[in-house]
C-alpha cells in the first residue's frame, strides 16, 4: 500500500528522500517491475526517478554512457548502442515494456532471467552508483551478487570491449516467454583460439552468474570439441527444478546454448 | 493527490490515491476503452494507451506517473461518429472478432503508422508484440494494417482481401463489415464491465487453499462486522440445490453434483463463501477476515489415482437419478457432507468408484477386424490441461429491476444461464431476464455458469446490485479448462493399407465436478472416428473424478485430443505398413456419400442419427495442400542440427447437434420498408449477428444497413441454446433464414392483393421491393398498407430451426516444423489449413476463425499447459508463467483456405468454421515431428525437454 508518492526533481533530492524513508521507501523507475501484480515488496513510499534526469546517451573517448532513466526502447533506436545490446535488448519482445522499461530499472531489478544483464556482463559494464556521500563506479558483475538498492545513474560501457566478439542466446517457450535461460558470452578472437573469455549464464542461479571456471578452460586454448564445451558448461551451473523445468534439463540446455554462441559465431 | 493529464488533446484534473493505477482511474473517469486480462501482469496490453507518445501498459502506471501528460486512447482515432481509416480497415480486414483487445490494436496501428509509412510484416509484429488477442491468430493483421496505410492516403482505396463465393448471392459469401463492428472499433459501451452503475457492489469469493478437505467450521463474525460488508454466503446459509454448471439442453448429460457452496471442497480454489460489499477493497478485506478450519483430505489427481481400488472418493454422498434408476443403487454407505449426485438419466456413472460417466459402443464386431487385419498398431496418446485464457476473464453484473432479476452476462447460452439461475433461486424463469453483452472471448469457457449464478443470488437475496469478475487466476483454477485425456488407440490394417479395425479406450479427467462429463469424452470419438471409413469400430470412455481443477467445454469440445490420438496413431500404422501417411488417409477417409453409421451410437445420451456425409471437402483440401507444402519433398536446412518435417491430419466437427439443437428468430418490417431482426444466436465474435442478418438481407432483398438486429436477449429475443456445438451457422443462420422465408411469404400475401396478382407472379427484387407483372410495390408501402387502421397489422414473421441432419465440416492441416536435435527447440515455419465450411458465410471472419483455432492449438501443442503440485494447487495460473501464442510465434507462412462446398442442408450451403480449426495442430505438428527427428511425440505439449529426453540427450 503506498502512502506517499514523492517526485524530487534531483539526484540529491531522491537519495535524500530514499535516506529519509529508509527500508519502506522504493525508487520506481518505468514501473514495469515494481508496479507489477507479483512484485513481491509492498513499498509505503515510492520515490520517482523520472523527475531526475539521466536519459541521455553519451559517448567519450573511452566509453559510452547510458543514463539510468533511457527507456530500453529509446536504447534500440540510438545509434550509440552497440549491436550486440541491441540484440540483447530485443529478446524482451514486448514492445510496450520495452517503452516503458528503464535501463537502470532493469538493472536494478537483477532477475536471474534478464534478458540484457548477461550481456551487459559480458562487454565488462560498469554502473554509476550515487550515495549521499560518493559517487562510484563499480562492475555489473560484482552489483548483481550483492543485494544493493543504492541509486544507479549511468551503465557504462569502454569502448575498449567494442574490439570483442559479443554473442547472447538464450532459451524460452514461446516468443513472449521470460527466458528460462541465458547465455552470453564475449571474447578475442585469436586465430582458431580465443583469449579473455567471459561466460555469462541467467536462469541457473539466483542472479545471473560468471562462468569462471569455463572463462579458464578455454582461455588462449585450442577450442574444445562441441560436445565437450557443452558438458563444462554444464558441469558448472547447478540450476533448480522448477515449473519452467527441470535442472536435468536447464544443465543440458545451458551448455548447447553456451557452445552454439562459440561454434556458430 | 490531485493530478493533472491532457487526454485526448483535453486538459483534466483527477483526485486520485496514490496506489491507483492508471487503467482504473481512466475507467473510473468512463473512459472504457482500456481492458484489462492480466491483473496487472503487464502480459496482454489490452489497457494500452499512448503515453507522451509511446504505446505502454496503463495497468503498469501509478496514477501519479501520468501527472503532466498527455495521454491519448482509441476514442481520438474517430472524428465524430466517422470512423477513420484505421478503424475501416480494421473491419474490412476481418481482425475484429471479439473486440476487447480491439482498442488496443488500434492505437499500437495508430503509433505505427504514424512513425513508419511503410511498415514490413517484422515491425508489425513488433507493434503488435505485447497485445494478446486469443481470437484471430494475428495473421490478418498484417493486411489490415497495409489497408489501413493504403487508406490513409486514399479513403476510397479498396482492396479484396478475402475471396468470395456464391455469384448469384448479394451478401452471403460476402465479405461485408460486422454488423457490431463500429461499435468494437469506437470503443463504446459494449462489454458487462462498461454496464456496472455507480453505487454498485462488489463480490468477492474467498477460495479453498486445499484440494480435498470438509469445512469443519467457519466463522464470518469478524468480516460481517466489518463496514461496507453486505452479505456473506456459506455453505451454511446458501441454498441446498444441487444443480451442474454446464449450459447444456435440459435434461443435462452432466450430474447435478454441486451447490452453490458445498461441505466438501473439491478442488483449489472451490468455493468456500462470498463476501457482497460496498467496495472491492472492503470486500478482498472482508476475506481475510474469514476463519475456516479444514479437515485435509487426500487429493486424487490423475486418473490413475482415481482409477485405484480404495482411492479417496471425491463424491461419496447419496446418489440419485431422476429417471432410470439402475436397481443396484446402494446409498448406504454415503458421506452426508459429500451431498449429493444427481443424475438426470443413466450416463453409466459410479461415483462410488470416482466414475463421473462412462460409454461404450460401436459397429461391426471389433474382434473379427483385428482378426483380419495384417498390420496393427496399438499406442497411448495424453494430452495435458490447457485453458481457455479469453482476455475478458469470466465477469457478470446483475441487479434488480422491479421484482426481477437483469444478469448482464458474458455467456454463451443466455437461456441455460436463465434456467440454471431460476432452479438455484427457486424462482420462475420469467423472473429473470438475461442480457448477452459483447463477450470479451469464450472458447467454449463460457459455456458454463460459473459465476453467473452466484452474483444472481447474492443480488436475489440483498436486493442490490452486483459486479463480479474473475482475476485471471481465478480464471485458470476455477473456471473451465480440457479435460486431460489418455486415448489407447488399437488399429488394424490390410497389407494394402486398408482399414480393418479401430478401437479407442478413453480415459478422461472431469475432475471436481461433472461439468459435460459424457460429451466431451465421447465428442473425442465421435468427431475423429467418422473420419475413417471401417466396418468395425469399438469405443470405450470412461470419465473419473478428482481434485484438479474444474474442466468442461473448450473450442473443439473433446476433438482435438480424439484427432491427435487417433490421426497420430494412423501416421504410425502407416509406418508400419511403409506407406505414406497421406496415402493411407486418402485410402481410408470418408467421402461425400460416405454413411456414418458410427454415429448411431455417438450421441450424448441418448441413441444418435446415423448420418450420410451430404458434402465433403477432404479431397480437394489434400490434394490441395499437398501441392502447398510440396508434400513429396523433403526440405534441408542448412544448420546440421536441425531437421524439417512435415505433417498432415484429417479432421472433422459437426455443426450443432442433431435432433437436439434447437434455434429460433423473429424478422418484423418496419414502418418505411426496412427490418428488425431478433435472433436468439449468441454471438461470441464469431460474426453470428452479421451473418443472420444476411440471411435476411438475402432472402428480403434488402441492404444489410436496413436491417437492425438484436440477439441473446432473453426478453427480447426467442429461445436458442447458445453458441456451442458449432451450432451458430447451421442452428441460429437457419432460424434466422426461415424467419425471412416466413416474413417473405407475407409479404407476398399483402403484395398479392395490393397489386391484385396470384402470388406465384410476383417476386421480392432487390432493393425492398415486390414485383409484379407489370407493377411493383415496395416495402414501405406494403408496411404502411399492413399497420394503417384497416390493415392486417405490422408483418412479423418467427421460425424455428430443428433437423435430425448434420452439415458436416471437413478440413485437412498441412504443416512444416523444424527442430533442433541438439536444443529441443521446435519451429513451426508453414502452416496450412484448409477446411470446408461449405458456404463461407463471411468469409474474411471465416478466415480468422481458422486462423485464431489453429493458433491456439499450436500453443497447446508446443508449450501450453498448467502445472499442477502435489496438492493440486496451479502453479502457473498466471499469463506470465502460462504461455499463450503471441504475434512473435505465428508461423512464418500461416495459410488458411476455405475450400468450397454447397451443403445442401446448411443455410446458403453453410456450415461450421471455427471449433474444427482446433483439431488439426496437434496431430500434424507432431507428426511433423516424427518426419524431421524419427521420434513420435504421444503427449503433449511437445516441449524441448521432452523431445530431448525421447532423444536420449537427457
Amino acid at each position: 500500500m503506498v502512502l506517499e508518492f514523492y517526485k524530487p526533481t534531483s539526484i540529491t533530492e531522491a537519495i535524500a528522500l530514499k535516506n529519509k524513508l529508509g527500508s519502506e521507501a522504493l525508487y520506481l523507475a518505468g514501473g514495469t517491475e515494481v508496479n507489477n501484480l507479483f512484485f513481491p515488496v509492498k513499498p509505503k513510499y515510492l520515490i520517482s526517478l523520472e523527475g531526475i534526469g539521466l536519459k541521455a546517451i553519451e559517448e567519450t573517448d573511452e566509453a559510452i554512457h547510458f543514463g539510468a532513466n533511457v527507456l530500453l526502447q529509446d536504447l534500440l533506436e540510438n545509434n550509440l548502442t552497440p549491436d550486440f545490446l541491441k540484440v540483447a535488448i530485443k529478446r524482451l519482445v514486448n514492445k510496450n515494456i520495452r517503452n516503458m522499461a528503464t535501463l537502470g530499472g532493469h538493472v536494478a531489478s537483477n532477475k536471474s532471467c534478464s534478458d540484457i544483464i548477461p550481456t551487459l556482463i559480458a562487454c565488462k559494464a560498469a554502473l554509476e552508483v550515487v550515495t549521499e556521500n560518493e559517487t562510484k563506479s563499480i562492475l555489473l558483475k560484482d552489483y548483481v551478487t550483492h543485494e544493493k538498492t543504492d541509486l544507479i545513474t549511468k551503465i557504462i560501457i569502454s569502448k575498449k570491449v567494442l574490439n570483442r566478439t559479443v554473442v547472447s542466446n538464450n532459451y524460452c517457450r514461446s516468443a513472449n516467454d521470460v527466458s528460462i535461460l541465458n547465455v552470453a558470452i564475449s571474447y578475442v578472437k585469436e586465430g582458431a583460439n580465443i583469449r579473455e573469455p567471459i561466460v555469462v549464464v541467467g536462469g541457473v542461479a539466483k542472479h545471473v552468474i560468471c562462468l569462471t571456471a569455463v572463462e579458464e578452460a578455454l582461455d588462449g586454448k585450442e577450442m574444445p570439441v562441441r560436445e565437450d564445451l557443452e558438458k563444462l558448461v554444464s558441469d558448472n551451473v547447478s540450476p533448480i527444478t522448477d515449473i519452467r523445468g527441470t535442472a536435468a534439463f536447464k544443465k543440458y540446455e545451458v551448455g548447447v546454448l553456451a557452445a552454439s554462441l562459440l561454434f556458430n559465431n | 493527490m490531485k493530478i493533472k493529464v491532457t487526454i485526448n488533446d483535453i486538459p483534466r484534473e483527477y483526485y486520485t490515491d496514490p496506489n491507483e493505477k492508471v487503467r482504473d482511474l481512466l475507467r473510473r473517469e468512463a473512459i472504457t476503452r482500456v481492458r484489462d486480462g492480466c491483473d496487472s501482469q503487464g502480459s496482454c496490453g489490452a489497457c494500452s494507451i499512448i503515453l507522451n507518445g509511446k504505446l505502454v501498459n496503463s495497468c503498469l502506471l501509478l496514477s501519479p506517473q501520468i501527472d503532466g501528460k498527455e495521454i491519448y486512447t482509441v476514442e481520438h482515432l474517430s472524428k465524430n461518429r466517422e470512423l477513420s481509416a484505421i478503424q475501416t480497415a480494421f473491419l474490412d480486414a476481418g481482425v475484429v472478432q471479439c473486440g476487447y483487445c480491439t482498442p488496443a490494436m488500434l492505437l499500437a496501428t495508430k503509433k505505427l503508422l504514424e512513425e513508419n509509412n511503410n511498415p514490413t510484416r517484422e515491425n508489425m509484429k513488433d507493434t503488435f508484440s505485447g497485445i494478446f488477442c486469443r481470437c484471430t491468430g494475428y495473421e490478418q493483421y498484417f493486411k489490415a494494417v497495409d489497408l489501413a496505410k493504403e487508406r490513409l492516403s486514399d479513403p476510397h482505396y479498396v482492396v479484396k482481401l478475402a475471396p468470395e463465393f456464391r455469384e448469384n448471392l448479394r451478401v452471403v459469401g460476402k465479405a461485408k463489415r460486422k454488423v457490431d463492428g463500429p461499435k468494437l472499433v469506437r470503443g463504446e459501451r459494449a462489454f458487462v464491465e462498461d454496464m456496472v452503475e455507480p453505487g454498485s457492489c462488489y463480490l468477492k469469493v474467498l477460495r479453498s487453499p486445499h484440494a480435498h478437505a470438509y469445512i469443519k467450521d467457519i466463522d464470518t463474525t469478524e468480516a460481517e462486522a466489518l463496514p461496507g460488508v453486505v452479505h456473506i454466503v456459506t455453505h451454511k446459509n446458501c441454498p441446498d440445490i444441487y444443480y451442474n454448471q454446464a449450459g447444456q439442453g435440459f435434461p443435462e448429460p452432466s450430474p447435478y453434483d454441486r451447490k452453490l457452496i458445498s461441505e466438501k471442497v473439491r478442488h483449489v480454489g472451490d468455493r468456500v463463501a462470498f463476501v457482497v460489499a460496498e467496495t472491492k477493497k472492503i470486500a478482498e478485506h472482508a476475506l481475510t477476515k474469514i476463519k475456516v478450519d479444514y479437515e485435509i483430505l487426500k487429493p486424487v489427481l490423475s486418473i490413475d489415482e482415481a482409477a485405484k481400488e480404495g482411492a479417496p472418493l471425491i463424491h461419496n454422498g447419496n446418489i440419485e437419478y431422476v429417471v432410470g434408476a439402475p436397481d443396484d443403487l446402494d446409498n448406504s454407505c454415503a458421506e452426508k457432507r459429500d451431498g449429493k449426485v444427481i443424475y438426470q438419466f443413466p450416463i453409466h456413472g459410479n461415483p462410488r468408484k470416482n466414475i463421473a460417466a462412462s460409454v461404450s459402443g460401436g459397429i461391426g464386431d471389433i474382434d473379427v477386424g483385428f482378426k483380419e487385419a495384417d498390420v496393427i498398431h496399438e499406442q497411448t496418446y495424453e494430452s495435458t490441461q490447457v485453458q481457455c485464457t479469453p482476455v475478458e476473464p469470466h465477469v457478470v453484473y446483475t441487479r434488480m429491476e422491479g421484482d426481477r432479476l437483469v444478469i448482464h452476462a458474458s455467456t454463451q447460452v443466455p437461456w441455460h444461464l436463465r434456467r440454471i439461475c431460476a432452479r438455484i433461486l427457486d424462482i420462475s424463469e420469467n423472473k429473470i431476464r438475461v442480457i448477452k453483452e459483447r463477450v470479451g472471448g469464450g472458447f467454449g469457457s463460457k459455456q458454463d455458469i460459473v459465476l453467473e449464478e452466484v452474483a444472481a443470488y447474492c443480488t436475489w437475496v440483498t436486493g442490490r446490485s452486483i459486479f463480479f469478475r474473475f482475476t485471471r487466476e481465478e480464471e485458470f483454477i476455477s473456471s473451465r479448462t480440457r479435460h486431460p485425456m489418455r486415448i489407447k488407440v488399437k488399429l488394424g490394417a490390410k497389407k494394402d493399407g486398408k482399414l480393418t479395425a479401430i478401437k479407442m479406450d478413453l480415459e478422461a479427467n472431469t475432475g471436481p465436478y461433472g461439468s459435460h462429463c459424457l460429451t466431451v469424452p465421447m465428442n473425442a470419438c465421435s468427431k475423429s472416428l467418422p473420419l475413417f471409413l471401417c466396418d468395425h469400430v469399438k469405443f470405450n470412455v470412461t470419465t473419473y473424478y478428482s481434485n484438479i481443477p474444474p474442466t468442461g467445454a473448450y473450442q473443439g469440445y473433446g476433438a482435438p485430443k480424439g484427432s491427435y490420438a487417433l490421426q497420430l496413431a494412423s501416421h504410425e500404422l502407416a509406418e508400419k505398413l511403409g506407406m505414406d501417411h497421406l496415402a493411407f488417409l486418402e485410402k481410408n477417409r470418408v467421402h461425400d456419400g460416405s454413411m456414418l453409421e458410427i454415429l448411431r451410437c455417438l450421441g450424448e445420451g441418448r441413441e444418435g442419427i446415423p448420418q450420410k456425409v451430404s458434402s465433403c471437402g477432404l479431397g480437394p483440401a489434400l490434394e490441395q495442400g499437398a501441392k502447398m507444402i510440396n508434400w513429396a519433398a523433403k526440405e534441408k536446412c542448412d544448420d546440421p542440427d536441425v531437421s524439417i518435417g512435415k505433417g498432415v491430419a484429417i479432421i472433422q466437427q459437426g455443426s450443432g447437434l442433431p435432433g437436439l439443437d434447437s434455434a429460433n428468430a423473429t424478422v418484423s418490417l418496419l414502418g418505411d420498408g426496412t427490418l428488425m431482426l431478433l435472433s436468439g444466436g449468441t454471438d461470441l465474435g464469431t460474426g453470428l449477428d452479421t451473418l443472420t442478418t444476411k440471411m435476411v438481407a438475402e432472402i428480403l432483398c434488402v441492404e444489410m444497413q436496413n436491417i437492425s438486429m438484436i440477439s441473446a436477449d432473453t426478453d427480447v429475443t426467442p429461445y436458442d441454446d447458445g453458441a456451442y456445438a458449432s451450432s451458430g451457422t447451421f442452428f441460429s443462420g437457419s432460424a434466422a433464414l426461415n424467419a425471412a422465408k416466413e416474413l417473405k411469404k407475407k409479404i407476398l400475401s399483402v403484395a398479392s392483393k395490393m397489386l391484385e396478382e396470384p402470388e406465384d407472379k410476383l417476386a421480392i427484387t432487390f432493393p425492398g421491393t415486390v414485383q409484379g407483372t407489370n407493377k411493383s410495390v415496395s416495402f414501405q408501402d406494403i408496411s404502411r398498407h399492413t399497420q394503417c387502421g384497416t390493415g392486417v397489422g405490422q408483418l412479423t414473421a418467427s421460425a424455428n430451426f430443428t433437423t435430425d441432419r448434420a452439415a458436416i465440416p471437413y478440413g485437412a492441416h498441412f504443416c512444416q516444423v523444424a527442430v533442433n536435435k541438439r536444443t529441443g527447440e521446435v519451429k513451426v515455419q508453414k502452416y496450412y489449413a484448409l477446411q470446408d465450411c461449405g458456404t463461407p458465410i463471411n468469409p474474411e471472419l471465416a478466415l480468422g476463425q481458422i486462423y485464431g483455432g489453429v493458433l491456439k492449438t499450436i500453443g497447446h501443442s508446443l508449450y501450453e499447459q498448467m502445472i499442477l503440485d502435489e496438492n493440486g494447487r496451479c502453479l502457473n495460473a498466471n499469463l506470465l508463467d502460462y504461455k499463450v501464442p503471441m504475434i512473435n510465434d505465428v508461423p512464418d507462412d500461416f495459410q488458411a483456405v476455405l475450400v468450397d462446398t454447397d451443403d445442401p442442408f446448411g443455410p446458403f450451403g453453410g456450415k461450421s468454421v471455427s471449433e474444427i480449426a482446433c483439431n488439426g495442430a496437434a496431430p500434424a505438428i507432431a507428426s511433423a515431428i516424427y518426419n524431421a527427428t524419427g521420434i513420435w511425440m504421444r503427449t503433449w505439449p511437445f516441449s524441448a525437454e521432452k523431445i530431448l529426453r525421447k532423444l536420449g540427450k537427457i
